[in-house]
């Protein structure tokens, strides 16, 4: 994918996010689709689309919704950054190191958001914000696995032919987009 | 610089990781000052989000709605409202005209007209909403030439809503009350001379203390702004007890709150603007 075509992509996931997606809401938690998107991007492509974008339209984000300035940012930054190290580790064609890997990047994105807040001094308890986590982590879980399964397509061609070899990079016996 | 030259992708994301968190510190000294470059966002944003918003609410804000929810939707609306018709009709039904004028004079008196008819208002839809999770803050599409201005008090048809925490030309972002650790001075309905206090706890809801503590205020008792020593000025409906328990170390009586919104779904708010001038009676 291009640049722009990465930036078009963010850009509408943006607008969705703040506005469509919390009718997708599900026991008051809505889907984090930048985040999801940053997780996939990061995990999916060689170029940090997903750190850069993410942290671009995290930093907007939050000055439309935050309180403070630049921690949606961070803390996006951090989700693709655990992204791109698990890319060195696991196969990023296949399904499971995606889902499991989106459940580890939403957690930490999710834990990150709140330590920051709460060095800050937000009134808001562990408690509290551990309570919609469970549904929250699943729902970015499931959105990124979702992003995953339609843009490795575009990413990975002929998936299924263990022969070829176009595209990719091999360093240190790890094969790189 | 040769580290900097090889790891160039290492030192960027350090930069930015630097320069994000000076920009935190900066945003925290800063914090309710005006913003440029938020305002600047703010704007071009509000212009995006408006028809996507009214996209979203078209289909009744779930996704079920897409589904075969629609009808239901739009005929519990519709119930709702006839509902509410014949409980004020049997409300009328019920009291006597003498009843309805002791019930005003007194409303008078507690200073209990309606908000609507205190102040100007101006009523807004909330085109976007924060995905955080953690906190409850939306953008509406009301700003300054439709004279929003920040710390405007933001209610809904339930109660009260919070405040705007900034504001543009066609925008302002609108914060919770649970979000915040600002007091809101309030009164029992049952009994109004009950005074207390009350914070957003930390868990959704609000607590406080009663002022007095004799103050006999019980489960299910509805509470209203008071007016005292805040924004919130008196009179809206802010929720409901739902404990009270007796703090041996104060020694205080405290009190938590269910509030009467539900902030995870709100669509269309009204904004309290200047409070009108009230007609003085003829002696």
């Amino acid at each position: 994918m291009r640049t722009r075509g990465a930036v078009f992509f963010f850009a509408a996931a943006f607008v969705i996010q703040a506005t469509l997606l919390r009718g997708a809401a599900f026991d008051g938690v809505s889907p984090n689709l930048l985040l999801s998107a940053a997780i996939v991007f990061a995990f999916l492509y060689e170029k940090p689309y997903g750190l850069a974008l993410g942290a671009a339209f995290g930093l907007l984000w939050d000055l439309n919704f935050g309180i403070y300035v630049g921690v949606s940012a961070i803390s996006v930054m951090c989700a693709a950054l655990a992204m791109m190290l698990l890319k060195r580790f696991l196969n990023h064609e296949l399904v499971l190191p995606a889902l499991v890997g989106a459940l580890m990047a939403s957690a930490l994105n999710n834990a990150v958001y709140w330590g920051i807040y709460k060095l800050l001094g937000i009134p808001h308890s562990l408690f509290y914000i551990l309570k919609p986590q469970l549904t929250l982590i699943a729902y970015n879980t499931l959105l990124a696995l979702a992003l995953h399964l339609v843009l490795r397509r575009g990413v990975i061609r002929h998936r299924r032919d263990q022969y070829y070899k176009g595209g990719f990079r091999e360093v240190g016996g790890f094969r790189f987009l | 610089m040769r580290w900097i030259r090889e790891h160039r992708l290492a030192t960027a994301i350090l930069v930015a990781f630097a320069a994000l968190f000076l920009l935190i510190f900066v945003s925290r000294q800063t914090l309710g000052d005006d913003n440029p470059l938020g305002r600047a966002v703010g704007e071009a944003l509000s212009a995006v989000e408006a028809p996507f918003a009214a996209v979203g609410g078209f289909f009744g804000g779930n996704l079920s709605v897409l589904l075969d929810r629609g009808d239901l939707a739009q005929e519990n609306e519709r119930l709702r409202e006839r509902v509410m018709e014949l409980e004020k009709a049997l409300t009328e039904a019920r009291l006597s005209a003498t009843d309805l004028d002791e019930l005003k004079r007194l409303s008078e008196l507690l200073n209990y007209s309606g908000l609507r008819e205190k102040y100007d208002t101006v009523a807004a839809d909330v085109i976007a909403m924060d995905a955080s999770n953690v906190f409850n803050i939306f953008t509406i599409n009301a700003g300054t030439r439709d004279g929003v201005f920040t710390d405007a008090v933001v209610v809904d048809g339930d109660g009260l809503i919070g405040r705007v925490m900034s504001v543009g030309d066609r925008w302002a972002k609108v914060i919770s009350v649970i979000d915040e650790s600002n007091k809101v001075g309030f009164q029992v309905f049952r009994s109004p001379e009950w005074l207390g206090v009350l914070q957003g706890d930390g868990e959704g809801s609000l607590k406080g203390y009663m002022l007095d503590e004799a103050a006999a205020v019980r489960e299910g008792d509805r509470l209203i702004t008071s007016g005292i020593g805040g924004i919130y000025p008196q009179g809206i409906t802010i929720g409901k007890v739902v404990a009270v328990n007796w703090d041996h170390d104060t020694p205080l009586k405290t009190i938590e709150v269910e509030p009467a919104a539900y902030f995870k779904n709100i669509r269309k708010v009204s904004v309290l603007l200047a409070e009108r001038p009230q007609e003085v009676a003829e002696p």
